[in-house]
């Protein structure tokens, strides 16, 4: 059974992967969607700010890697979703703020 | 088309859909791999700076689309591996044989960008809301990322009409070449899985339907900008629906 409880930790530990492009987390940058387990198995929605994404296998090597590092995980299954589409309004206050400092208006 | 049964898979789909729907997938997503390396080619000589990124900018986002859309034809156990592997290069594309070469002008880049590009965003435009729910998914994201692509081409083609009678007559010459393909590769108006796929709600056009959208979009700039175009008689005999190519005299 896939739950959302006990995954607190996992969007933690995603808020340590950074955006290859922009030093953000991904979950600053609004590209997690959702997060659920069914025990030892993970299985994240995740999506990108555009299709041709150059960063795409770093950025799913970088979930996955992040992700098996927590010792209640022994799987993890991404799935890329592109709907509803990413937009900006996505961003954490954080994120957005982040973004400021690197002067970019968002 | 909501109110219409959902798919999910393959499986769910009768012969007739399920064959139209790989040939249209098929079609879109072999274009579009083309298609970015002939904008990809134009990314260091377009004639100002701005445009060489747009070209390298519009690559990008093709041969992003061809990625999620070959993934969808993965699910169809009939389409060979080597046709949904993008890393893999092919010696045959189902793509229009004006992007066989590099595009050698510019004028060539903006017609194909304005006529082609378009053409491929109208198909995709009539998926939205697809019964076919691995494809309805992806439909938004990639029409969000077309938007800049035709008003690249509709600007390019404003600027060359008006900048002498070489460069409009250039920019007629590439019209006649991309135009007429391009109107007949949205397939013949009596396509049995084309038709099919408009009854379940897969998409929202017949053939001859969206080559209507494709002049009522055209056909006005081309007044404003009196870029002469030849819409009218296609060259059937030579259209193969299964590629839709229209094969060029060797």
């Amino acid at each position: 059974m896939n739950v959302r409880e006990g995954t607190a930790h996992l969007w933690a530990a995603l808020k340590e992967v950074k955006d290859p492009e922009f030093p953000i987390s991904l979950v600053d940058m609004g590209l997690i969607y959702d997060i659920r387990r069914d025990g030892e198995r993970v299985e994240v929605d995740l999506t990108f700010t555009a299709m041709g994404c150059p960063a795409m296998e770093f950025i799913l090597q970088d979930v996955r890697e992040r992700l098996a590092q927590e010792p209640d995980v022994s799987e993890v299954h991404i799935n890329i979703v592109w709907s509803p589409p990413w937009t900006a309004d996505r961003m954490t206050e954080e994120g957005r703020e982040q973004m400021r400092m690197w002067g970019v208006v968002v | 088309m909501n109110e219409r049964k959902r798919y999910q898979a393959p499986d769910e789909l009768d012969a007739v859909a399920r064959q139209a729907l790989i040939n249209l997938i098929w079609a879109i997503a072999d274009s579009k791999v083309v298609l970015g390396r002939r904008y990809a080619e134009w990314a260091n000589r377009a004639p100002v700076l701005e445009s060489g990124v747009a070209a390298a900018a519009m690559a990008q986002t093709e041969l992003g689309h061809t990625r999620a859309l070959y993934m969808l034809l993965r699910a169809f156990p009939e389409v060979p591996a080597d046709v949904t592997d993008e890393e893999q290069f092919r010696d045959h594309y189902n793509a229009p044989s004006f992007l066989d070469r590099p595009l050698a002008k510019w004028t060539e880049f903006v017609a194909v960008n304005l006529i082609f590009d378009g053409a491929l965003t109208e198909a995709i435009k009539a998926m939205r809301g697809s019964a076919y729910e691995p494809l309805a998914q992806r439909i938004d994201k990639m029409l969000e990322e077309e938007r800049f692509h035709q008003m690249h081409g509709r600007d390019w083609l404003r600027r060359l009409a008006r900048q002498s009678e070489a460069a409009r007559a250039e920019l007629e010459e590439a019209v006649g070449r991309v135009l007429p393909e391009t109107l007949c590769w949205f397939g013949r108006d009596d396509d049995e899985g084309a038709a099919r796929l408009v009854a379940l709600g897969i998409v929202d056009a017949t053939p001859g339907e969206l080559r209507r959208r494709l002049r009522d979009q055209l056909m006005p700039l081309f007044e404003e900008t009196g870029v002469h175009a030849p819409a009218d008689a296609l060259p059937w005999e030579q259209f193969d629906p299964k590629t839709r190519r229209v094969e060029q005299a060797a």
